[in-house]
């Protein structure tokens, strides 16, 4: 029997964000666990996997012992960045300066630059051929899902070319804790029977092991039987390193790999994961956000500065943050409002230093969908406005507290797989035109009679900046449905910032251009992501009466020109004031089709009914004050 | 998307609104460019200086664009600067840049200093009182100015040196003065045992 080479890749995985002394903690209890298991069996070699910031986080004393593995040839470091990035969707230059980064920080602080590269959730892009090759890395890793089906049993290791550049790609087979075999022999035996072709000289498996960090389960148990198995059968299988793998053998051919990422569950790969990623909501407007702070870091000429940021930049780019999951990723509140707060904490640097007064005013396609969106910003606030959408505020940063309290998710999918679709994502100012009877029920249950087109329309805009401060004026010539025939009707509401002070203006005007009377209620629905609404921390205050349950409960109040609302977690108050009174409704931002979620967020509808003379106007102004309030707790300094 | 190549900037940085444009200038985009031009007058801002290093492109009636915008910035008695050092904008604009103020970069469009200052502040005075004077009412009372300030600076030379020799003269006359005392008592001292023996008569004392 032929001896056949197992190379043995573990792979500690950090998917949630978790505080620095916990991380800490779990990078030192799973490395002296390994090293008591390389203690116990010196004939093993394995790989291991680690992304540049673990080594910053792990003890001294255990780094040191890692190093006299590696000098022994048991250990062979593998790279995913200084993080694990989310290669489709992240800029080049970023990409590239966290792989960068991660390869210089082993080089200080494990003695040796790793010579492979494992890209997270097998996330594979064909430019990366090129990229690794220039920063000195042999050899990727992927799942075995990534190849063709005639090759994927294939026992041996592939070369694969792009624009000019080749690298080798190992396949491996994935596992953990609980998909991890109990007969890892029969297993091993399996793999390597399953490879019919007679390419390979000497075959050669890659046993992909995940390591969560915070498993509640022992998931050295298992690596260690694992071990004492190849210790055992040594005759018949060789645990190998990679690179010493690589270096005496030849490659089993060529192979193009194309775009892809295996999804955890999703066991299929699919070369148009895009299109479903983009499909959930709120990951478009995050992975928008990366792109512009990236760029404006790439505009600053200020080294200095823009080193420290970049690292924080790489942190958001992590893959667990842009993925869909309840546990973790973009769907998490937590996770999304930590990602955002990032974002805004860089943004707000770069704004400081560029000693901006006043506000300022961008006109830029943000959403690189083709169509420009408008960005008022200032030194507390900054609000992204969709013109083409309804005018709605698709964004809406609190500086101040690095808070985008415009963050709510919808569980509904978007299909095209647009970024903003109008009824679905959860913006501010989304304008409806109801009858007068309607109430609060009946536009939760999606049965409240739309009379006018703003949901979706296309506003015209002009954009002001005076020594008060920036403001967006948007127009737009609409109709009204009365009594089964359309009149004609406009809409002009501007958005206002003050200076570089923390209030938010709003002004609603709406002017009947027929010579029939109308008559309706107008109502405007903004959707609130507050951290604290998940742990009841938010409040309502209209006059005497406070609403403890906001985002749980239904209320509404009548003819309020005043009202606060307050998150105690967030630490931040929201003065609300209007010149003419509106009836609030606060609305869990539960869907029909979904239960009550606080997490998604909690909507606010500004109401009241309007009597229009012909050729009349009704016209209302608000204005929102932002301001600190003490935090309750810390923040976690989470990675 | 021809009409949506262009990104813009606007922010306002001492007194000076900056407009930073990046992307393809198509003339399409002249109407929207004019008038965000003509908001902005409107609401009061009088110094622009439009960043254009990242405009990759720019169509002819850009640049008559530009003029026609700087003639209604200076009618309204602004200023309008242009920023860039690209190749594609120097060729362009190359012809005009005895009209239109053409800056490197950021920083030495808006300078910062005393002069600098003092400079916007007196634009700002002259919008805030409505005075206009012309270049050489301006020189020519500025040279009086000057005259006034030269005058009075001789005239306190002049002064100062008057004071130094009347100080100088004192303290002649105050030595003097001191040196005479001192003569003075020691002739007195001298003649007292005369005067005790009756010989001279004391005729200082005599005095009245």
């Amino acid at each position: 029997m032929k001896r056949h080479a197992l190379a043995l890749l573990l792979h500690p995985c950090k998917n949630r964000l978790m505080p620095k002394t916990a991380l800490k903690d779990a990078i030192n209890s799973f490395t002296a666990n390994l090293l008591s298991i390389a203690a116990e069996f010196p004939h093993l070699r394995f790989n291991l996997v680690f992304p540049g910031y673990f080594l910053e986080s792990i003890d001294v004393l255990l780094l040191s012992k890692l190093r006299e593995l590696s000098k022994k040839g048991n250990l062979e470091w593998i790279l995913t960045g200084y993080t694990e990035p989310f290669l489709s969707l992240s800029p080049l230059n970023l990409t590239s300066h966290n792989i960068n980064h991660g390869l210089q920080l082993f080089s200080e602080l494990a003695g040796e630059t790793p010579c492979g590269f494992l890209p997270p959730c097998s996330n594979w892009e064909p430019f990366l051929i090129d990229m690794l090759s220039n920063a000195g890395l042999n050899y990727a890793i992927l799942s075995q899902e990534l190849f063709p089906i005639q090759t994927r049993y294939c026992c041996g290791y592939w070369m694969a070319e792009h624009t000019g550049k080749a690298l080798a790609l190992i396949s491996t087979n994935v596992i953990n804790p609980m998909t991890a075999p109990a007969n890892f022999i029969d297993w091993l035996n399996q793999i390597f029977s399953q490879d019919k072709s007679e390419l390979a000289t000497q075959k050669f498996a890659t046993v992909h092991y995940m390591i969560p960090l915070s498993a509640s389960s022992d998931p050295f148990r298992w690596l260690r039987y694992a071990a004492s198995e190849i210790d055992k059968y040594l005759l018949n299988f060789q645990s190998v390193r990679f690179s010493e793998f690589i270096s005496s053998n030849p490659a089993l051919g060529l192979q193009y790999v194309p775009s892809s990422l295996l999804i955890e569950g999703n066991k299929q790969t699919d070369q148009h994961f895009l299109n479903y990623l983009y499909s959930f909501d709120q990951i478009g407007i995050l992975q928008r956000k990366l792109l512009d702070v990236n760029n404006k870091l790439n505009a600053t000429k200020d080294i200095k500065t823009v080193a420290p940021l970049i690292r924080q930049l790489c942190m958001v780019q992590d893959i667990n943050r842009l993925l869909p999951g309840k546990e973790y990723g973009f769907e998490n509140t937590n996770d999304r409002l930590w990602s955002y707060a990032k974002l805004i904490g860089i943004e707000r640097t770069l704004y400081l230093k560029n000693n901006t007064k006043g506000g300022q005013i961008r006109i830029t396609d943000f959403l690189k969908n083709g169509v420009k969106s408008i960005i008022l910003a200032n030194k507390s606030l900054k609000a992204y406005i969709d013109n083409t959408n309804g005018g709605q505020i698709f964004a809406f940063d609190f500086r101040d507290r690095y808070l985008n309290l415009c963050a709510a998710y919808s569980p509904q999918q978007h299909q095209p797989p647009n970024i903003l679709v109008a009824g679905k994502s959860r913006t501010w100012f989304i304008d409806h035109i109801l009858p007068q009877d309607c109430k609060s029920s009946d536009l939760i249950n999606g049965t409240a009679k739309e009379l006018g087109n703003l949901l979706n329309g296309q506003f015209e805009y002009k954009v002001r900046k005076t020594s008060s401060g920036v403001r967006i004026a948007l127009e737009r010539q609409c109709s009204i449905l009365r009594a089964d025939r359309l009149s004609p009707m406009s809409i002009e509401k501007v958005y206002g910032l003050e200076q570089d002070s923390p209030v938010f203006n709003f002004v609603y005007q709406l002017s009947n251009l027929s010579l029939m009377d109308c008559h309706f209620k107008f109502a405007t629905q903004l959707f609130f992501s507050f951290p604290g609404l998940c742990s009841g921390d938010v409040k309502i205050r209209h006059r005497s009466q406070t609403f403890e349950k906001p985002g749980v409960e239904l209320f509404q109040f009548t003819s309020a020109t005043k009202w606060v609302i307050e998150d105690r977690l967030g630490g931040v108050r929201l003065y609300f004031q209007t010149q003419k009174p509106f009836d609030i409704w606060c609305i869990p931002a539960s869907s029909p089709d979904s239960p009550c979620e606080p997490s998604m967020g909690l909507a606010i509808v500004l109401s009241c009914n309007v009597d229009l003379e012909p050729s009349s106007r009704w016209k209302n102004i608000g204005k929102v004050t932002f301001r600190k309030i003490r935090r309750k707790g810390e923040y976690i300094d989470a990675l | 998307m021809r009409f949506e190549t262009l990104d813009i900037i606007i922010e306002g940085r001492n007194d000076t609104v900056f407009l930073f444009l990046s992307g393809a200038f198509h003339k399409e985009l002249i109407p929207q460019m004019r008038e965000k031009f003509a908001v902005l007058l409107q609401d009061g801002n009088r110094r622009f200086m439009v960043n254009m290093e990242n405009v990759t492109y720019i169509d002819e009636s850009v640049v008559q664009m530009f003029l026609q915008i700087l003639n209604s910035v200076k009618a309204k008695g602004g200023e309008l600067g242009l920023i860039f050092k690209n190749e594609t904008l120097t060729r362009a604009f190359a012809p005009f840049f005895n009209l239109i103020p053409v800056y490197p970069d950021d920083s030495t469009a808006a300078p910062t200093g005393l002069l600098a200052t003092l400079r916007r502040r007196g634009v700002l005075l002259s919008r805030k009182t409505g005075v206009r004077i012309s270049r050489p009412v301006a020189i020519f009372v500025l040279i009086v100015l000057c005259g006034w300030f030269a005058t009075l600076l001789f005239i306190i030379r002049l002064q100062n040196s008057h004071l130094k020799e009347q100080q100088q003269e004192l303290y002649e006359l105050t030595t003097y003065k001191q040196h005479a005392i001192i003569e003075i008592n020691r002739m007195q001292e001298r003649l007292r045992p005369m005067e005790q023996l009756g010989i001279l008569k004391d005729t200082i004392a005599q005095k009245p």
